[in-house]
């Protein structure tokens, strides 16, 4: 039989006690009685008793603790809690007359079949004067225990995160339920926390040892979660109304619509965004909400987008909502967005992108035949100016046919090297943002959305269509991110990414492991060349001799320079090799008219004629 | 229908329009409406406009379709429309505005998401010729012109030989980028434009008519000697279409024999801003 333990743990300024102190001290500066159900031995006593006007009074059900306490000269009374009348009456004989100023409960709940009953029972001693109430509870959604866990280790101990006389198990999520629906509302925090808990052990488990890659990758993943590192929550609380809601989670989810679209708008292109709601309610599914986050719109601005929403016809209208935000970088709406998003995936529309009207029924389709992925349609580039005729409102003005410059498939290593994929050809699984914390770098100024979808897509894969869905609008002539800033920001950027990429453990999809190969016996073997999965077609060969003529590599530095400033990505044999004969095919259409071609033809044309010799 | 109230809706607050009917018209096999849709959907938009119905029991084709329509209609202004397509709500009000010039003829509403590629003037909106996906017409002129030539056009050119027609008349053809309307069309995988085989056989077929009537005998040889080389069957069956036509005489007189309206331009009846 294993001895009970003895719960005995010295106060210091940065465990459990010092932080339930300094809440106490500042939640309240009334004279009065502060009453610690749960002392135990009490070793907060003595701080909390150089607070001006605070006297203490424990209760415990145990002897151990009260003993020491009543040698110390602290006041304590030994009660069983456990019938509610009982309880209430009890508290009030300790009281004895005297103002009550504020209550603590802590590391005690979880050691109890019903906390909720006891929360509710502190919360009718203190509902009528308003009391504070400090709460503490150790977090079984530590990040050591949920990595042993992952793998089949779950270590009850004599004390510690999974003290085996622990019966409730608590979570932030948990806690916060519990306390709202007895009408507790939670005022501050002041957690503990430690990178490591008791539960670090055995020290050579793979996920728990320094230095590991699985610990790494792990680690990783769990960087932005909430609470990975919560000891214990701190936390204090005051009456409120109460919820009287189950905090218990259903299984039966909540009714979520299939895709959340998130449009940012500066309300400078109201022409556009106008186009943007006509092509929504267009859509042949129409299971999506749209969340307009407007930026920094002034009143007249702001108006006006109303107006636009107000316009447009149901059932899309009902389904619009502005959210305004006033701060923060041209990446912030987008967090903002994601975050108040409802959907069980999220998209990005800008305010001047162009979906199809099956652009919402391709992501459901994908999403029906590959689950949890990230799910990626085709955008084509089109070249617009805006135009305004005599008889007519601003508007746009198409300068150029469709573009193909986007893959029909996502490729994770050649998305390593270059973003292949605008905003608008992608739905984001909602619990990349909601359950793993990832979120848009706002402090890029340009490529926040290549970040981002590279750590959405390392997590959970990506499912690929190759149907056109959307245009992705290319202006001329206008303001767009390409003119708003200077190359050397956008190599920046660049340059900061590829260095985030650096600092983790990437998961790579099945396969990775010969195209790796591959790669690295081409890079070491100039002649290896690795089986061709399909035969080349005629289109490959004339676009692979197209890359090989002076032409095209006459206007190899121009392309360079374009790359920089966002432009699509110069084109490499290997590429070509992979491409289906279509992509080939329309490939070197766009090769043969594009500027830098018909530049060099003029260039070569023209440096022929002036090297022939003199008669 | 539901676009199309609010694009009523705002052309009202503007006093634009007064009274709005609605012809449906119906070609195929076998009724769309039944009698009590048809009644549920005339009492759904009864605030906004009336809608009447026609069935035809045949496919009459958009020329002799737009016809028989309108023969039926008694207003000042008519809006010929594809049934797919879904307007702005600011679409009728913008298609309205270049009717402030005397000599504006043919109003076209700019298509999303694929922008029809013909060259307009960027500060006029003249244009070479107004698609019928949606467009405004004032019935005046569609009588002074005697509206569609559903004798020579069947699908395809009908609203193009309209266009030219108006044009010859001294009237204006107006593309108007502000007027925005919703058609779903879409892009193969390797972004090209998807044409059906309704589509390939009547623009073939309409290609040589419109060659012909437009005083382009050049034309019609080249195309004719094109299509006889073809590989593909719908080019043959057009040729030979047009060929009967002929031999029995059927085919309409020529016009504009100065070519003062009638473009022929790498294939197409406009200049274009890009290729699709």
């Amino acid at each position: 039989m294993t001895e009970p333990h003895v719960y005995d743990n010295q106060y210091a300024p940065g465990n459990v006690y010092g932080h339930a102190a300094a809440l106490i001290r500042s939640q309240t500066e009334i004279t009065g009685v502060h009453i610690d159900v749960g002392c135990s031995f009490g070793r907060i006593a003595e701080t909390l008793e150089t607070i001006p006007g605070l006297t203490y009074l424990g209760i415990d059900a145990s002897e151990d603790g009260l003993t020491s306490l009543r040698e110390r000269g602290i006041e304590c009374h030994q009660h069983t809690f456990g019938d509610h009348d009982r309880d209430r009456e009890f508290i009030a004989r300790a009281l004895a007359g005297r103002k009550l100023r504020s209550m603590s409960i802590l590391d005690t709940l979880e050691h109890l079949v019903a906390p909720e009953k006891m929360l509710k029972l502190l919360f009718e001693v203190c509902r009528e004067g308003g009391q504070p109430l400090i709460v503490s509870v150790p977090n079984v959604a530590h990040r050591d225990l949920g990595f042993k866990l992952a793998f089949g280790t779950w270590d009850y101990t004599p004390a510690g995160l999974l003290d085996q006389t622990h019966v409730r198990f608590f979570t932030e999520p948990l806690l916060t339920k519990m306390t709202r629906s007895v009408g507790w509302k939670q005022v501050a925090s002041n957690d503990v926390l430690m990178s490591s808990s008791d539960q670090r052990f055995p020290a050579e488990h793979l996920a728990l040892t320094d230095g590991s890659a699985l610990r790494g990758l792990l680690t990783h993943l769990n960087a932005n979660r909430p609470n990975a590192l919560t000891n214990q929550f701190v936390r204090a609380f005051v009456p409120d109304a109460p919820t009287n809601e189950s905090f218990l989670e259903s299984q039966v989810q909540p009714r979520r619509p299939f895709l959340s679209v998130v449009t940012r708008t500066q309300g400078k292109r109201l022409d556009t965004l106008r186009e943007v709601l006509l092509c929504l309610s267009a859509q042949t599914c129409d299971d999506f909400e749209v969340l307009i986050i407007g930026h920094r719109l002034d009143d007249e601005r702001q108006m006006l987008v109303r107006q636009l929403i107000e316009e447009s016809c149901e059932p899309l209208r009902s389904r619009v909502r502005l959210v305004l935000v006033n701060h923060g970088t041209r990446t912030t709406p987008l967090n903002v967005g994601f975050s108040e998003a409802r959907g069980q995936y999220i998209s990005i529309l800008d305010d001047d992108d162009v979906p199809f009207a099956h652009w919402v029924e391709e992501f459901l389709k994908l999403s029906i035949t590959a689950p949890g992925r990230m799910l990626r349609t085709v955008a084509v580039r089109q070249e617009f100016d805006e135009v305004q005729t005599r008889s007519g409102r601003k508007s746009v003005r198409a300068m150029s046919g469709m573009h193909r410059d986007y893959p029909d498939r996502f490729d994770l290593l050649k998305q390593l090297c270059m973003n292949f994929t605008p905003n608008t050809a992608l739905a984001f699984p909602r619990s990349a943002f909601h359950d793993f914390g990832l979120r848009f770098d706002e402090s890029l100024t340009t490529t926040e959305d290549w970040d981002f979808l590279m750590r959405v897509a390392f997590i959970c894969d990506v499912a690929s269509s190759d149907q056109i869905t959307c245009i992705y609008r290319w202006w001329r002539t206008s303001a767009s991110s390409r003119t708003e800033h200077a190359e050397e920001e956008w190599q920046r950027n660049l340059e900061r990414i590829l260095e985030k990429f650096d600092q983790e453990y990437l998961i790579l999809p099945p396969g990775s492991a010969t195209r790796l190969r591959h790669l690295m016996q081409h890079f070491t073997d100039p002649d290896y060349r690795p089986r061709a999965e399909k035969p080349l077609k005629p289109a490959h060969f004339e676009l692979l001799d197209t890359l090989e003529s002076p032409s095209w590599k006459l206007t190899q530095p121009i392309r360079i320079a374009g790359r920089a400033l966002g432009h699509p990505a110069p084109l490499h044999a290997r590429q070509v090799v992979e491409m289906s004969e279509d992509a080939a095919r329309s490939t070197l259409n766009a090769v043969r008219k594009s500027k830098t071609m018909k530049f060099a033809s003029f260039v070569v044309g023209l440096t022929k004629r002036l090297s022939r010799k003199p008669k | 229908m539901t676009h199309l109230w609010r694009a009523v809706d705002g052309a009202r607050s503007r006093d634009l329009i007064s009274t709005v009917e609605v012809v449906l018209g119906d070609g195929s096999k076998k009724p769309v409406f039944d009698s009590a849709a048809l009644q549920k959907l005339q009492s759904d938009y009864a605030s906004a406009f009336e809608i009447k119905y026609q069935y035809f029991g045949q496919n009459l084709g958009t020329a002799k379709g737009h016809n028989t329509m309108f023969a039926s209609c008694d207003s000042d202004f008519v809006v010929v429309m594809n049934p797919d397509v879904m307007m702005a709500p600011d679409c009728l009000i913008e298609l309205f505005r270049p009717f402030r010039s005397e000599n504006t003829g043919i109003v076209e509403a700019r298509q999303m998401p694929i922008e029809h590629p013909k060259e307009y003037d960027r500060t006029t909106g003249e244009t070479s010729w107004a698609s019928t996906a949606c467009c405004l017409i004032p019935s005046k002129l569609w009588r002074q012109i005697g509206g569609f030539d559903d004798a020579t056009f069947f699908l395809y050119c009908d609203d193009v030989d309209f266009s030219w027609r108006a044009r010859l008349t001294g009237y204006k053809v107006v593309f108007q980028p502000s007027a925005v309307v919703f058609h779903d069309k879409r892009l193969s995988p390797a972004a090209h434009w998807q044409t059906s085989s309704a589509e390939e056989y009547f623009s073939a077929e309409a290609a040589l008519l419109l060659a012909h009537k437009y005083s382009r005998p050049d034309l019609v040889e080249a195309i004719s000697r094109d299509f006889g080389a073809a590989e593909a069957p719908h080019f043959k069956k057009a040729l030979t279409a047009f060929k009967t036509r002929k031999r029995k005489g059927k085919l309409c007189t020529p016009i504009d024999p100065e070519h003062l309206v009638g473009e022929f331009v790498q294939g197409e009846y406009a200049n274009h801003r890009f290729r699709l």
